[in-house]
């Protein structure tokens, strides 16, 4: 039999529990808006009653009431894995997309403003530069198209030199996503350390668990880093199969290679371990996508930008040889044969490319001297339409882009989506539900009154027995 | 499955931003008219897009040379019409003058002093210049098609070419070696003929008047040339008309294309925009509805 104030403590021990468990859904509806929170429940036991052995029976035990066992945080690893899988996937494609989209849009094409609208106007204006051959408007449709050649090649300058700062911010962006890297991998590494102390001394780690994930989180975004845990509570971290944290230890990342655009075919931006000096693979998230876009031109599959930059460099070079090419059978009014319209200078062909004359006389618009025919102009404004001309090579290039864009635009909704779908199933897993935590509020509220009413009962019986037992009248 | 409630905030915010995006992608093509904004929106499209505008302002181009050419070419046909008058009015003197015997010295003389002028008013129509470019010097580059001497200076058998289409060229001066005779030993210009008629009238010994009547014969056939030239002059005249018509409807048709290619369907896209603004509002009601109560609004 149970002693006297034994079923005290029985109720004593579910008033404890309850409040536990109130306690425990006061975090859970404080945390409804936090990021990465996974919601937490007591787990609890009842106890059994003392069991004596003894030769001889002592009848039934009753139980000796309850004990809260420990607090369970209802995460789905599986489930985790999935979210991190495809934060590394979106990551990727969002990156990508995001840098062929600003590509594309610097292109301004199709319309006015773009620059193969700006060479079809070069070329119209050969045809007036034909037209006004030996006549008195030659030099001010000279001076029209000297302007408008001067306009082409501005045009292809600044579009290489936007091409090549944007590489240039690509890389200091993937200089910081790198430091973003070492900083979650030390978080990660000194969350494992903390977590491993707590719970070794029974405590309870799951807000840092929660923490931990979200670090995991935004490094496989990044990297599409994977994770191991491991029978102690830690967590390993790989990138591109090599370890980025061992339980308490953090190794860190380094970008290396060239800085500058021109010499990114021969001296690849690429990151490596600082600590061996090796190099290092990352083979998804945002870094690997900023590493694509940073790689050098390959035959229009190479680094976004690069190649954006390649083409400038062919269309200038592709001008400036068809255009003197043209010119090269014709004399300029003054009688001098094949005097070149444009020039290449030292560096990229796009951004060296210059106008040479300066005025009528210096452009060889006739097909011999002492002619004024302009046939050699029109030739030159007929240039435009043909095959392997400028402008095949900027429309090629356009579509090309208007189709990659696309492509990384539609992988970029179906990995979102995929990353959506896996959000939303963690959000069903281990999200917090108000309804469920309000329910239990109620729940645990009643155990706790129901256990102090026990208590009252408990008062009073003694009472009774203690000041009322043999009392008669 | 278990149902919370970030799931729902979260599944809704995700339907309120895409059905945001698709409403904002609409009224940018509702408000600009363009379906075809960057090449992304239809690649294949946006190659024929930049196609078609080459084309069109090839085609523009081309108006603006057809107008060029219309130009030079009504230039050289008023020109040839005077010319040719001035001719005929040399004929007449010529033919007064051939008329033996009926004339006094003093009358041949005034004949001839007449045929000057004719000559000096004809050779100014012989160098008329269009934008100071000589009209009857074909490709060549000389100031003046004819010297003071009536010989021709231009290159023979040239002419100057306007572009009217990728692939015609017309030409839109006249030879003027042709009109006016190349002034070469064998094929005397009408002013050398016009000179020695001249000199033959002022020759009161009357030796050289089978001259005159070798001259008269010489500037009909002058006159026949001419206006085989001005016919030449007259049939390039209808091809630039013929063009000009030709590069109007084009222009018509190849704008026509760039729409098609480039320009929103207005009806359609606001029959979508209407029916997206419909969702969009749906996704924001459905939110406001499913997100505001929970239990505790019931409890007391």
């Amino acid at each position: 039999m149970a002693s006297t104030f034994g079923t005290l403590n029985t109720a004593y021990s579910g008033l404890a529990a309850a409040r536990a468990a109130i306690d425990v859904t006061g975090q859970n509806i404080a945390n409804v808006g936090t990021e990465g929170y996974t919601r937490q429940r007591v787990e609890q036991a009842s106890v059994p009653g003392t069991q004596t052995p003894a030769l001889f029976s002592k009848g039934a035990q009753i139980g000796a009431g309850v004990t809260v066992t420990g607090i369970a945080r209802l995460n789905d690893s599986l489930v985790d894995a999935r979210v991190r899988g495809t934060a590394s996937t979106s990551g990727y494609w969002d990156t990508a997309s995001s840098a062929v989209s600003s590509v594309e849009t610097s292109l301004n094409e199709p319309g006015a403003s773009g620059l193969s609208s700006t060479m079809n106007d070069f070329w119209a204006d050969w045809q007036n530069m034909a037209n006004s051959a030996g006549s008195t408007t030659a030099s001010g449709q000279a001076s029209v198209l000297i302007a408008q050649g001067q306009l082409v090649a501005s045009r292809i300058s600044t579009g290489y030199t936007a091409a090549k700062n944007a590489w240039s911010d690509q890389r200091t962006a993937t200089a910081n996503a790198v430091t973003t890297i070492n900083s979650a991998a030390k978080q990660i590494a000194s969350l494992n350390k903390a977590i491993l102390q707590t719970t070794t001394a029974g405590g309870n780690a799951n807000e840092m668990m929660d923490q931990r994930d979200v670090a995991l989180t935004s490094l496989a975004q990044l990297t599409g880093a994977t994770s191991r845990q491991n029978a102690d509570g830690t967590m390993d971290v790989y990138v591109g199969g090599s370890t980025l944290v061992a339980e308490t230890t953090a190794r860190s990342l380094a970008i290396a290679g060239t800085s500058d655009m021109t010499a990114a075919g021969s001296a690849p931006v690429h990151l490596t371990w600082t600590d061996t000096g090796s190099p290092a693979t990352v083979d998804g998230g945002s870094v690997a996508a900023q590493l694509a876009t940073l790689a050098g031109p390959s035959g229009g599959s190479g680094g976004i930008y690069a190649e954006t930059a390649q083409v400038y460099n062919d269309l200038a070079t592709k001008l400036a040889t068809s255009v003197n090419g043209a010119l090269a059978s014709g004399t300029t009014p003054s009688g001098n044969q094949g005097s070149p319209f444009f020039a290449l200078g030292a560096g990229p062909a796009a951004t060296s490319l210059t106008v040479v004359p300066t005025s009528a006389a210096g452009i060889a618009i006739n097909s011999a001297a002492g002619s004024a025919d302009g046939a050699v102009a029109d030739a030159v404004s007929q240039l435009g339409g043909g095959a392997g001309s400028p402008d095949t090579t900027w429309a090629t290039f356009v579509s090309n882009i208007g189709v990659q864009s696309k492509n990384a635009t539609t992988q970029s909704t179906i990995a979102a989506s995929a990353a959506s779908a896996a959000t939303t199933a963690q959000t069903s897993q281990s999200g917090v539900d108000l309804d469920e935590e309000t329910s239990n509020l109620v729940t645990f509220q009643h155990a706790y009154q129901a256990a102090a009413r026990v208590m009252t009962t408990i008062d009073s019986m003694l009472d009774t027995l203690i000041n009322h037992t043999g009392l008669v009248g | 499955m278990r149902i919370t409630s970030s799931q729902i905030a979260y599944g809704s915010a995700q339907n309120i931003a895409a059905a945001k995006a698709r409403l904002s992608q609409l009224q940018q093509q509702s408000s600009s008219g363009v379906a075809l904004a960057k090449p992304s929106d239809d690649p294949a499209g946006t190659a024929a897009a930049m196609k078609v505008r080459a084309q069109q302002r090839a085609n523009t181009q081309y108006s603006t040379n057809l107008d060029d050419a219309n130009a030079w070419l009504s230039t050289v046909d008023s020109t040839l019409t005077s010319s040719e008058n001035l001719v005929r009015q040399a004929v007449d003197l010529t033919t007064q003058g051939a008329s033996t015997g009926g004339l006094s010295a003093s009358a041949r003389v005034a004949l001839a002093n007449q045929l000057d002028g004719v000559r000096a008013d004809l050779l100014n129509q012989a160098n008329t210049k269009y934008l100071g470019r000589s009209v009857f010097a074909g490709s060549s580059d000389t100031a003046s098609a004819f010297a003071p001497s009536g010989a021709f200076a231009g290159t023979a058998g040239t002419t100057v070419q306007r572009r009217i289409s990728g692939t015609e060229t017309v030409p839109v001066s006249a030879d003027g070696a042709a009109a006016f005779g190349a002034g070469t030993a064998g094929s005397p210009s009408v002013f050398q003929t016009i000179d020695a008629i001249s000199a033959a009238l002022r020759d009161t010994t009357g030796a050289s008047d089978s001259a005159i009547t070798t001259g008269l014969t010489a500037l009909q056939g002058g006159l026949a040339q001419m206006s085989a030239t001005h016919a030449t002059v007259g049939a390039n005249y209808a091809r630039v008309t013929a063009a000009k018509s030709a590069n109007a409807n084009e222009s018509v048709t190849l704008e026509t294309q760039r729409s098609g290619i480039e320009d929103a369907d207005t009806t359609t896209v606001l029959l979508d925009l209407k029916t997206q603004e419909l969702a969009y509002q749906t996704a924001l009601q459905v939110a406001a509805q499913s997100i505001q109560p929970t239990l505790m609004s019931f409890l007391q």
